[in-house]
């Protein structure tokens, strides 16, 4: 394989993201597993970079790093409070997660590894993008994707109606 | 297209109306709506234009056929018999119920996006429009701990099993560089299917299997049924259901009906566990919410069949299927909840000497109980008898098999209820439902025996 920096880029922050991964499964501290969740993120953010998706790498940083990790570690700090311990999460039922792990893992194995990626046919086509891909998102979100936009909308009031409706200081009803 | 967006609207005036203080008003207004949309959404049968926004053609996104115009009047029809039983069920709450009306329109509008999607996107976006909506409402009973329970755990499983889609989804793309439902077909027909796309499709079949509580991704569903509102559970095991299958026949049968054949093997076995072991745990519930949970877990079990039987054709079976059990759901719910509500008990004890206490209403219950166990003449023994004989047509002789003694055993836990109601002693507790509650029970009775005894007209829609 030849190196070169793409490649060294790569492999370097996918294993920051793996490992970020790695030690949320295997620490027993909520805040760090939330900081390492993080790390996990940013380090994707920088692989899609790689693969020219700018749009896509500062939507991660501003929706996953910037708020919804924010509100996690919030979270965990306001009920750290409350406790007045830090919190730790325990590992329970053991041999069927490990079961259902290894079967996925299988599954996952057989479909991407045994995979020739040359064969897939937009692999090969030639990536005809000049600068940023931004201009073309949203040029497209408000005429071909106008559908799927208008969707997200009404998604996004039900949540709001919803996060309103759970949040709200209510009387018993009899 | 005008129907989804009339949809939308009466959704955004249930959220006005709490500003401009009609609440008392709301729901007749919305049984008017509806009312309209289902007019509206027969009278584009066969003649929709091509879908558009402001000149951008939406064909890649979403097409309406009659295989999406029935299942949404179907829809919209069940949604205007929930909101008559609304009005009663929430007189109590009647500072929420703009709230609760316009999530349960939301979810309507995720419901007829999930019969006319004709992009992946769309069918994750109706998914997790009615999905969260559900979220929502099972745990709307704020203070009762068992509600916030099933919405919790609703939630949890829910969000699990939109992951797994979303991964399929994800990794159909990869194989077949397309969202569009006509180009994956394209790919799946074309033979020689690359392991990313066997892989994609089992997970988005992982996550339908979640969807619609198939055995072994069934575990949230009775606690859900249990734990919600029994309103709410009424538009989940009704409405929910059928949606989801509806999404489900129509992703298998446009998007992979080359790839089915791969998949054979995974439904046969989900099909089987889900008839037997909704059956017979069944047998063995005391609650009347869980019965009719497991109960809805066989019948997926059923419509899975009509699933298989996707090479000859099975959509007008399947929506008798749904029809059948929807309208029979319906009125079980809206002849069971008041039980609920004089006797304070959802046990199956709760319906002892309602044949001498209510005759009426017990004999409804009996007419909507032997629909669903598929006796005739009533629409349950057609439902299933079309489903089977599309299964035989298919050569799936195994599995019809074990669908005819699964309905028999099934005989059994409805009529358990049957036999509380008309062989145990009444305890005095007068059960009188509201007209609005006899309104839909009766509706249903009666469309259960109109359907079962002339089905042709609603078999002949679809062909």
């Amino acid at each position: 394989m030849e190196l070169n920096i793409y490649i060294l880029i790569f492999f370097a922050f996918g294993s920051i993201a793996l490992l970020g991964g790695v030690y949320i499964l295997f620490t027993s501290n909520v805040l760090r597993a939330a900081f390492s969740l993080l790390a996990t993120m940013l380090a994707i953010a920088v692989l899609y970079l790689l693969l020219n998706a700018d749009f896509l790498a500062i939507s991660q940083l501003l929706i996953y790093a910037g708020g919804i990790l924010v509100i996690m570690i919030f979270g965990v700090m306001f009920t750290n409070r409350f406790a007045e311990r830090a919190m730790y999460t325990e590992t329970h039922n053991r041999l069927p997660a490990l079961l259902l792990t290894v079967g996925l893992g299988a599954i996952f194995y057989v479909s991407l590894f045994q995979l020739n990626f040359s064969s897939l046919s937009w692999q090969n086509q030639e990536l005809n993008v000049q600068g940023s891909i931004i201009e073309n998102v949203g040029v497209l979100m408000l005429s071909n994707y106008i559908l799927p936009f208008e969707l997200i909308a009404v998604l996004l009031l039900i949540a709001l109606v919803g996060a309103v409706y759970v949040a709200r200081k209510d009387h018993e009803v009899k | 297209m005008n129907t989804l967006i009339l949809c939308v609207g009466l959704g955004l005036f249930c959220l006005v109306a709490e500003l401009i203080n009609i609440r008392k008003l709301l729901l007749p207004i919305l049984l008017v709506g509806l009312g309209v949309l289902f007019v509206f959404t027969l009278t584009t049968w066969g003649t929709e234009l091509p879908p558009s926004i402001w000149g951008f053609s939406m064909e890649t996104m979403i097409r309406f056929d009659n295989f999406s115009i029935a299942f949404s009047a179907l829809a919209i029809f069940i949604t205007a018999l929930v909101f008559m039983l609304a009005i009663d069920y929430y007189k109590t709450e009647e500072n929420h119920i703009t709230d609760y009306a316009s999530i349960l329109m939301f979810t309507l509008t995720g419901a007829l996006v999930l019969f006319s999607y004709w992009n992946m996107a769309m069918l994750y976006l109706g998914i997790e429009i009615v999905s969260i909506s559900m979220y929502i409402m099972a745990g709307s009973r704020k203070f009762d701990t068992r509600s916030n329970e099933a919405g919790f755990k609703y939630f949890l499983m829910g969000a699990f099993a939109s992951g797994f889609l979303l991964m399929g989804i994800a990794m159909v793309y990869g194989a077949t560089g397309s969202f569009v439902i006509e180009e994956i077909a394209l790919y799946a027909n074309g033979g020689n299917l690359s392991p990313l796309f066997i892989t994609g499709l089992v997970l988005i079949l992982i996550a339908f299997f979640f969807k619609v509580s198939a055995v072994p991704f069934h575990f949230w569903s009775p606690d859900v049924y249990e734990g919600s509102p029994a309103l709410v559970t009424a538009f989940m095991s009704t409405l929910v259901k059928i949606t989801m299958f509806g999404a489900f026949y129509r992703l298998l049968s446009l998007a992979f009906p080359g790839a089915i054949s791969e998949v054979y093997t995974i439904l046969f076995i989900v099909a089987t566990l889900t008839m037997s072991l909704g059956n017979l745990i069944a047998i063995t519930q005391v609650s009347f919410k869980r019965i009719l949970a497991y109960s809805g877990i066989s019948h997926a079990g059923y419509m899975l069949i009509a699933i298989m039987a996707i090479p000859v054709d099975s959509s007008a079976a399947l929506f008798y299927y749904t029809i059948s059990y929807a309208i029979a759901g319906v009125g079980i719910f809206a002849a069971a909840i008041p039980v609920f509500f004089f006797m304070n008990n959802e046990k199956v004890e709760a319906f002892n000497g309602l044949g001498k206490k209510n005759p009426a209403l017990a004999f409804i219950i009996t007419i909507l109980m032997l629909s669903m166990a598929g006796i005739p003449p009533f629409a349950g023994f057609l439902a299933k008898y079309y489903v089977f004989s599309k299964a035989v047509e298919f050569n799936l002789y195994a599995i019809t098999i074990i669908a005819i003694i699964n309905s028999i055993i099934g005989v059994y836990y409805y009529f358990k209820v049957i036999l509380a109601m008309y062989t145990q002693e009444p305890d005095g507790i007068e059960v009188k439902p509201t007209t609005l509650y006899w309104t839909v029970a009766i509706a249903c009775a009666l469309l259960v025996i109109v359907i079962g005894i002339l089905p042709n007209t609603l078999m002949g829609l679809m062909s």
